[in-house]
């Protein structure tokens, strides 16, 4: 843990300050407001209440009980680049505290009537200094509970220019109430309240754990449809949660990502969040999430943007990865609650287990009360203080967690655990799902121990196909199907375009093929996989459907294996014999995330006995 | 209409058409038995499900002609019930009334004139075939037919009778199966089978010992077994000229045993890719090496002695290919010819009866490069 006892505001040393991202930093009036909510939490409080009068610029003003600010250094605090958080340079490539530039205080008061009242804790008496458009006041006595009051008034008053672009004061309050929300989530264990012109807009008490902030923010049920994250890989650790694929919305405003605590827009943590989620969102939309990732301080740059809401990691690849995987998990691991109907996990049990409650250091998060909780450690608990994870190498493979996810999963629908191992074996045994049937030549209906699982056939089939030919694609050129008797196939001019360009992954594919005369190929080989079907037309099939998604541009494998499992996959309509439904079922379970097809549309449907009981009025009996 | 007949008899017949019936049809009539009583002719059976149907004979005391259709289901499951003795029918267009002792049973008729008709096929007899060499010819073949609907030509089983040769050939483009059988058949004819009429004609054919008649016009292909008949609808070709893709002279050729090859392929399979199913065989002086990996469950390999003393050769294949082709061989030896790790490697028993003979050719799974 850092050390919590106060240092004291010092000047930074010259070369220090010229290492500072550089810039305007108060562009605009919930900017000031973030960082004093910064120095809030820097200063240990456990209760922050900010409020507003007609408008964020007007009046804006901020209350905490945190440790306050020594009668000596109040003049120091407004100065710029004074800082109590760091004081060499080595510092700056290992921040843990939210500020530590010593600039915020300084650039508000340069372009407001900035009142700054302190008392230290274990104080008797408090203290206040007014300073307006740079201008410092004398220090007064005052009076007020340990903590510190900071209120801005008439913020740009001598900035006109920027005073005139200033966004209305409903949009500015809007975004206001979003960015103390967002502090609300990393820190549950404060409590926040936000008054505007006397009338609170939000009250929340200090909450045990994050699971808790969030149902005081966004009510019980949402917070039903979340799937906790958790992991841990190396050094970095990412919990959270997520929201279940219907809470996917276009754009990011249901997104809150956090690096080491601060609140950051990182288009490249945003990705890993999507791609963990596979192909269960469409594309133009974006999964709900909290989440929090914690990489040791020295693996990070925040000194990149003056407002530091840009962060850099040195292991981008890696915490990539890490949140990809982490968010992964956590998908399949809910399965049952996501794709299973309208069932709780009957794996689970109850709803959504509570996020961890212990701190990196393994102190166990006590029970809020209000002002009784270390801001500090609540806050440690879920982002696991920088310092607390940096050191452990705690290095558990996400990898090795899958088939636990994969058990987890089939025993939630009471699949057989062997279920997985039949397949392949010539003339092996049957595997354990105890009768199949086609429904409609469309649906295959199989028991399960604890219900009825509803499979979409071509659905499926697509998803197998889609990560097999993934799986080639990235691999190793692998070998094809050799053909009987060869297909020529003429392309359209457009086509034919689109197959030069492509023609590698083609052959990584499996497919044999070569240009014949001008406008056609020739096809002597396909790829080797189970029951595709169109194999003469299927080259075409696929540049055709490549052609029409416009693959062209976003050239990206998957798409191609999307088009490629689309085309061959069984159709609905085709009749399967028992051995092939078998086959179906069991390879679907193998493949890496059954419940959906590469369209995010599911491939199989759960109804448990429990939801037929209940449908025949049987209640919870048998 | 009125006759009598043993209850066993009767059920026989029955027992030869009611396959055929569909469980669930559309059309309701093919879901009835047409019972045909002629003075002369006796009894005649028929059931269709319009792809396929079957018609069976048999004598009875046929006092006043007619024809009935009634539900072939529920007529069947009481007939099989009724102890073995005389039963007499007696019908009309509203239905079909069975007594058998003090029993009486009701059967409603179905618009007789609903039943499909079945197509003309002269009467002459073509082609005679025992059926124990019918049913290999099938056996050997039938399993190499494709599943991809949108190749319906590949689905279905080739017959080409030839002035001495009768053949069946199977093929889904990646494998091929060609069954021949030496005769003088001095008749020439074409036939592209559905398996669904070959499966029929494998149960009506297994307990039947005289000869099976081939014959056909451009769309249906006819099989009669003494007082039964099996007609089939054939599938839309042309079937695709097979002749020409198989090698006709593959210089590397290797005998091996034919149970020790089955024997390793099984193991071997179940550490193969399951979607794949690829084996890598390697030929070498005197030795066939057999070898699989499975991406994250493991690997195998396996020796076998060969006849062998051509050039080191590797070759992959679908290993359930070959699996699937050698259950279908005879005899104890198999004789393998390759040419090269890209074209097709062809299989036969190497000891064969003298006027049978059995071709197989199966294309490889191009290895990755390092091969
Ligand atoms: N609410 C607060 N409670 C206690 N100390 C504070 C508070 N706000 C500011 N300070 C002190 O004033 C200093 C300057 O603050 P600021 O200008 O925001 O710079 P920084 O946060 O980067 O250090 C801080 O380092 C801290 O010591
Ligand atoms: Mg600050």
């Amino acid at each position: 843990m850092p050390e919590t006892e106060a240092q004291k505001i010092q000047r930074l040393p010259h070369e220090v300050v010229g290492r500072i991202a550089a810039g305007e930093m108060i562009t605009r009036p919930t900017a000031a407001l973030k960082e004093l909510l910064e120095n809030a939490l820097d200063a240990e409080a456990t209760r922050i209440r900010i409020d507003v009068r007609e408008a964020l610029d007007r009046h804006l003003e901020i209350q905490d009980d945190g440790r306050g600010i020594p009668r000596a250094e109040l003049a120091l605090a407004l100065e710029r680049y004074a800082t109590s958080k760091i004081s060499r340079e080595e510092d700056l490539l290992r921040v843990s505290t939210l500020g530590f530039r010593g600039e915020a205080l300084a650039s508000i008061a340069e372009i407001s009537h900035l009142t700054l009242i302190s008392r230290c804790r274990g104080s008797e008496d408090a203290w206040q200094l007014r300073a307006s458009g740079g201008q410092t006041g004398a220090l007064e006595a005052a009076a007020r509970a340990p903590g510190t009051t900071v209120r801005v008034e008439e913020l740009f008053f001598n900035t006109p220019v920027r005073k005139r672009f200033l966004k209305s004061p409903a949009a500015e309050l809007r975004l206001a109430r979003a960015t103390v929300t967002a502090f609300a989530v990393a820190a549950p264990g404060i409590a926040w309240a936000f008054f505007q012109d006397g009338k609170p807009l939000f009250e929340w008490a200090a909450a045990p754990d994050l699971r808790a902030r969030l149902i005081e923010i966004h009510g019980a049920r949402l917070v039903e449809g979340l799937l906790p994250v958790e992991a841990r890989e190396g050094g970095v650790a990412v919990r959270g949660f997520v929201g279940v694929p219907e809470l996917a919305r276009a754009g990011r405003y249901h997104q809150t990502l956090f690096v080491n605590g601060r609140a950051v827009a990182s288009p490249y943590l945003a990705q890993a969040l999507r791609q963990g989620f596979g192909d269960l969102i469409p594309g133009h939309q974006n999964p709900w999430a909290v989440l929090f990732v914690t990489v040791p301080p020295d693996r990070l740059d925040v000194n990149l943007h003056p407002t530091k809401q840009e962060v850099r990691f040195l292991d981008e690849r890696m915490v990539f990865g890490c949140v990809q995987r982490a968010v992964h998990q956590a998908v399949a691991k809910l399965l049952p609650r996501l794709f299973l109907g309208t069932e709780r996990s009957p794996a689970t049990g109850s709803s959504a287990p509570a996020p961890p409650r212990q701190s990196s250091a393994g102190a166990p998060a006590r029970p809020a009360r209000w002002g009784a909780i270390d801001g500090r450690e609540a806050t440690a608990a879920f982002y696991g203080t920088a310092a607390g994870s940096g050191e452990g190498i705690l290095g558990e493979s996400p990898k090795r967690a899958a088939p636990e996810d994969a058990e987890a999963f089939q025993e939630a629908m009471g699949l057989q655990g062997p279920l997985t191992d039949t397949a392949g074996a010539g003339g092996g045994s049957p595997p354990d799902l105890v009768s199949l049937w086609q429904l409609h030549n469309r649906y295959v209906l199989a028991q399960t121990r604890k219900g009825l699982l509803i499979i979409d056939q071509h659905a499926a089939h697509e998803r197998i196909l889609y990560e097999q030919i993934l799986a080639r694609m990235q691999r190793e050129p692998a070998g094809g199907q050799q053909l009987l008797f060869p297909v020529v196939q003429e392309l359209t001019e457009p086509e034919s375009r689109l197959f030069g360009e492509i023609k590698g992954s083609l052959l990584r594919m499996g497919f044999d093929v070569e240009e014949f005369g001008e406008e056609s190929v020739v096809v002597r080989g396909v790829p080797p996989l189970w029951r595709a079907r169109s194999e003469a037309s299927l080259l075409r099939d696929l540049l055709a459907e490549a052609e029409e998604t416009g693959l062209r541009e976003g050239e990206t494998l998957e798409g191609l294996a999307r088009a490629f499992a689309c085309r061959a996959a069984i159709k609905s309509g085709t009749p399967l014999s028992m051995e092939e439904m078998n086959r179906l079922v069991d390879e679907l379970f193998r493949t890496a995330m059954p419940h959906g097809d590469p369209h995010g549309r599911p491939t199989f449907v759960f109804v448990s006995l429990l939801e037929l009981n209940r449908r025949f009025g049987r209640g919870g009996s048998e | 209409m009125k006759f009598t007949l043993m209850q066993s008899d009767l059920q026989k017949a029955l027992h030869l058409v009611v396959s055929v019936v569909p469980t669930k049809s559309t059309l309701p009539i093919l879901e009835t038995v047409l019972l045909d009583a002629q003075p002369k002719g006796g009894l005649t059976l028929t059931a269709t499900d319009l792809d396929i149907s079957v018609r069976a004979q048999h004598g009875a005391d046929v006092k006043e002609g007619g024809r009935v259709a009634v539900s072939a289901r529920r007529f069947f499951d009481v007939v099989r019930e009724l102890p073995e003795q005389e039963v007499a029918l007696e019908g009309d267009e509203s239905g079909l009334t069975l007594s058998c002792g003090s029993g009486r049973y009701r059967f409603v008729g179905a618009t007789v004139e609903d039943f499909p008709s079945l197509p003309e096929i002269a009467a002459e007899r073509e082609v005679g075939l025992d059926p124990r060499k019918l049913e290999r010819l099938i056996r050997r073949t039938l399993y190499a037919v494709s599943t991809d609907e949108t190749r319906p030509e590949l689905t279905g089983v080739f017959l080409e009778v030839r002035e001495q040769e009768l053949r069946m050939v199977a093929t889904n483009g990646h494998r091929l199966a060609r069954a021949g059988l030496q005769g003088n058949f001095n008749s020439k004819r074409e036939m592209l089978l559905p398996p669904k009429a070959l499966n029929q004609l494998l149960r009506l054919m297994s307990d039947f010992e005289g000869e099976v008649d081939v014959s056909g016009t451009k769309n249906y292909a006819r099989f009669v077994l003494g007082e039964t008949q099996l007609y089939s609808r054939m599938l839309e070709g042309p079937f695709p000229d097979y002749d020409r893709v198989i090698p006709k002279s593959n210089p590397l050729q290797a005998i091996i045993r034919r149970n020790d090859l089955i024997a390793s392929l099984r193991r071997i399979l179940v550490l193969s890719d399951s979607q794949t199913r690829q084996v890598r065989m390697v030929l070498d002086d005197k030795q066939l090496r057999v070898l699989a990996e499975y991406q994250g469950a493991g690997e195998a390999s396996e020796e076998i002695p060969v006849e062998y003393e051509g050039e080191k050769l590797t070759i992959g294949y679908n290993g359930g290919y070959l699996l699937e082709m050698l259950k279908t061989f005879d005899g104890e030896r198999v004789e393998m010819r390759f040419q090269s790790e890209v074209s097709a490697g062809t299989f036969q028993p190497a000891d064969e009866e003298p006027e049978e003979s059995l071709l197989c050719l199966i294309m490889p799974l191009r290895l990755p490069e390092a091969g």
